[in-house]
């Protein structure tokens, strides 16, 4: 769902409405012809953030105050023409923010769209011919989303539109993309597919994302000695200069419109003995960045923190970041059906609904260039490595596996259970788990700041680069269907490593912190409770709640914290 | 509920028809499910009323396009609910397509005697197509117009909530009039009246049907028939997953 500017996007909009009037239609708001369906939405959202959250010391500190986080009103406008075997659609959301932004001259006050914010999101602009050339083969063309993957909202496979990460209780959402799209249906339950995306999307990504950047003591490289040695040496720049690491920006390079970057997908569908599967191929690029070139710049200015005025620093170790997307191969495997998991007992119970869904991906090498600029009477030049000189690989070529593995079922007639094992995170990319044992650093800090042995004065808290999670959700419904009651939990199920140097033992140790420790604990918690009004109207009223320590996944400051939130909704 | 046939004439068919051997149970069902597929294609167009006692009812329209086995339910409004669809190709393959989601999802066995989106009917009850394929039964009772049924499913479907039906079968076209469905613990849990038959050379349709849940304190679902076309010419991939997919 790209944004676009604010006054090409009103010329979009007025272009829909008169497609719409064009088409036969007598108002947006008013009665359907035979071959113009009109529905969508009218939405508020209010969200609350009761607790502040931040990162980062007085020089490099980000944060986002309590109160309220979200203040939306949207206006979706669905129109679907279908007319013989072509139809189009357009679906557009409208969105006010209901929040200032960029008011901060006075200029700023008399612009309309920054006292009174806005953006447009396309979700859909596409042409579709049914039967083209030949019996079951269609054709879709234009602005749209591609869902594939069995998995709920957690699909590994599903790589062609980018995610979309800006509502934290949108689990799974997607941007759309412009892209051509064949399917062809030969006969039965086969689908072939093919898709080709002209230009890559990257992923939306959560507002809070920013305060990622006031985290400087997480450096990504899997190379735990480099890693080490180059915390080792901030840590004894900061000392003899009292100069701070600090990152200033991070700039994402976009892919190219060239050919090469072209990404496309294939996808073979089918149904056997009533479970359903599909084998798909991508080639294309990761949507989430990552880090490609680093460029530190000494820059002095004596500064102390408002808070406790003996704390000072000469000035900071200014650091901007190039990100870019890795190319990337996904080979996918998808499978769905019922299994009779209790098929022993005398009264033989329905069979239990389960998922596999299963992503082989093969990197392209990342590499990351680290370079520092003269300064401060530091030198500058390229970092030495080590080794053979060569940067360092922030992800290698090895294939690694990502998955979701799940089951549901009913209980009592009522609840609605549902369990899946996922394997990598949305935003977890490269080969470490249990199959390649490679860890990430998650903090780092200098023990003994005199020390010049990385190994012995570096400690670290590191955990598997793909994580495992158990996603656990029960819903049910009340009073005639209208109350709808939901829970769903998201548990961080990898362990994180405590990793420092042991003078008896003269080596370094690792101290594992169980996922069921407080000190390792992490987990999102997502109740809900929506009263269906009737008429298309319903009210929803929920919390999004992040778990654990600031070091651990959810309890990350860049996750977002937990949030309260309200939303009425009137579809139409 | 009426009599389904006026009693002067019920009279006259039932001394014609009491020197004819009486009719088995199963062949009554049968005639009911060739009543019921006289017509190989229809398309209805339906306005569903869904009333907890004591609060106003909520509405909602739906168009059915069956064919043989085969059904395919729009959902037209309400807003939240407009755009759904629903797809039965057998007792055993039901797909739903929710706009919400933007993917077509097959519903597990151990949802179909959900409530299909807050009314009484399940998707059960949307896919038993032909009753005489799936039950058993025995007459145990008849007068001039109508035969009383007991049936009882052939296999026990796994998920399904009944084990038994009780049927009033009108003698003059094998319409059902009233169905009443019991549970494994042999409560009665739901009836259901179908009344205002209109019939032609496809066959017979009932105009307005009540569907009470006695489990929810006699919630019910009221469903009334705006308008029918008997023998439609419907395209066969209306029925295709493919079709549903394309929504995707």
């Amino acid at each position: 769902m790209r944004r676009l500017p604010a006054r090409r996007g009103w010329r979009l909009a007025a272009a829909a409405v008169i497609w719409a009037m064009c088409t036969g239609t007598p108002g947006v708001a008013g009665a359907e012809n035979e071959h113009v369906q009109i529905s969508g939405r009218v939405q508020s959202d209010l969200r609350l953030r009761p607790r502040s959250i931040g990162d980062g010391a007085f020089y490099n500190r980000r944060s986002l105050p309590a109160g309220i986080a979200r203040n939306r009103n949207l206006f979706k406008l669905r129109l679907a023409s279908e007319v013989a075997d072509v139809a189009a659609i357009v679906d557009i959301d409208f969105v006010w923010l209901g929040m200032l932004k960029n008011v901060a001259t006075f200029n700023d006050l008399t612009l309309r769209d920054h006292v009174d914010p806005y953006f447009l999101r396309a979700n859909a602009a596409y042409v579709q011919v049914h039967d083209f050339l030949a019996t079951g083969l269609d054709l879709r063309l234009g602005q749209q989303l591609v869902n594939w993957g069995k998995g709920d909202q957690f699909n590994p496979t599903n790589n062609i539109n980018a995610n979309d990460f800006s509502d934290p209780l949108q689990f799974g959402q997607q941007v759309a993309n412009a892209m051509l799209r064949v399917d062809y249906s030969p006969q039965g339950t086969w689908t072939l597919s093919g898709v080709l995306v002209p230009t890559f999307n990257p992923a939306v990504l959560p507002f809070s994302a920013p305060l990622a950047l006031s985290n400087t003591s997480r450096i990504p490289l899997p190379d735990a000695a480099l890693r080490r040695r180059i915390v080792a040496q901030q840590n004894a720049v900061q000392n003899a200069t009292g100069l701070y690491p600090r990152i200033d920006q991070a700039t994402p390079v976009l892919p190219g419109p060239a050919l090469s970057d072209v990404q496309f997908a294939l996808r073979a569908a089918f149904s056997l003995y009533r479970q359903d599967a599909a084998l798909s191929y991508y080639r294309g690029r990761s949507d989430m960045p990552l880090p490609r070139r680093e460029v530190t710049t000494p820059t002095l200015g004596r500064r102390c923190d408002p808070q406790d005025p003996t704390r000072c620093i000469n000035g900071t170790l200014e650091t901007n970041v190039e990100l870019h997307y890795p190319r990337m191969q996904v080979v996918g495997i998808n499978v769905a059906g019922e299994v009779p998991l209790l098929g022993f007992l005398k009264e033989e119970p329905p069979p239990f609904g389960y998922h596999v869904e299963l992503a082989l991906i093969s990197p392209a090498r990342a590499p990351l260039q680290i370079f520092q600029n003269a300064g401060a009477g530091l030198p500058g030049g390229e970092y030495a490595y080590g080794g053979s000189g060569a940067p360092p690989s922030l992800v290698d070529e090895r294939a690694f596996l990502k998955w979701n593995i799940g089951l549901d079922y009913t209980v009592l007639h009522r609840f609605y259970l549902n369990v899946q094992w996922l394997h990598g995170f949305f935003d977890e990319f490269g080969a470490g788990d249990f199959l390649h044992r490679v860890n990430v650093p998650i903090r780092s800090s200098v023990a003994n700041p005199g020390c010049d042995d990385p190994d012995r004065c570096v400690n670290e808290l590191v955990r598997s680069r793909l994580g495992d999670y158990l996603v656990f959700g029960t819903e049910s419904k009340w009073f005639a269907d209208a109350l709808l009651a939901r829970f769903f939990v998201i548990y961080d199920l990898t362990p994180i490593i405590y990793q420092s140097y042991s003078a008896r033992s003269g080596r370094r140790v690792d101290t594992p912190y169980s996922p069921f420790s407080a000190r390792g604990a992490s987990a999102v918690l997502f109740p809900e409770l929506t009263y269906n009004v009737g008429g298309g109207l319903d009210l929803s009223l929920g919390a999004l709640v992040n778990l654990g320590h600031s070091y651990t996944k959810f309890g990350d400051p860049a996750v977002g914290g937990s949030e309260i939130w309200t939303r009425a909704r009137y579809s139409y | 509920m009426p009599p389904c046939l006026p009693p002067l004439v019920a009279l006259l068919l039932a001394a014609a028809a009491s020197d004819a051997a009486p009719l088995s149970g199963d062949a009554i069902l049968a005639r009911v499910d060739h009543q019921l597929q006289a017509s190989k294609s229809q398309v209805v167009l339906m306005d569903m009323a869904i009333e907890d006692p004591g609060h106003s009812p909520r509405r909602i329209g739906l168009r059915m396009h069956m064919a043989g086995d085969r059904r395919k339910i729009q959902f037209l409004y309400p807003g939240d609910m407009k755009g759904i669809e629903v797809l039965n190709l057998s007792s055993a393959q039901t797909y739903v397509y929710m706009p919400a989601f933007g993917k077509v999802r097959r519903i597990a066995s151990h949802l179909r005697d959900q409530t299909l989106f807050g009314s009484d009917y399940n998707f059960d009850d949307f896919s038993t197509i032909r009753l005489h394929d799936n039950f058993d039964a025995r007459v145990t009772g008849e007068d001039a117009t109508s035969w009383q049924l007991t049936a009882t499913p052939k296999k026990e479907a796994a998920g399904s909530a009944v084990t038994r039906l009780d049927l009033e079968v009108c003698k003059e076209n094998a319409t059902v009039h009233r169905l009443k469905f019991y549970n494994r613990q042999g409560q009665h849990i739901r009836t259901e009246t179908r009344e205002a038959y209109a019939c032609s050379e496809g066959g017979c349709a009932p105009q307005r049907t009540q569907l009470i849940d006695h489990r929810h304190n006699d919630h019910w679902t009221e469903v009334t028939i705006k308008d029918l076309q008997l023998g439609a010419t419907i395209p066969a991939r209306t029925f295709s997953l493919r079709a549903l997919q394309r929504h995707e």
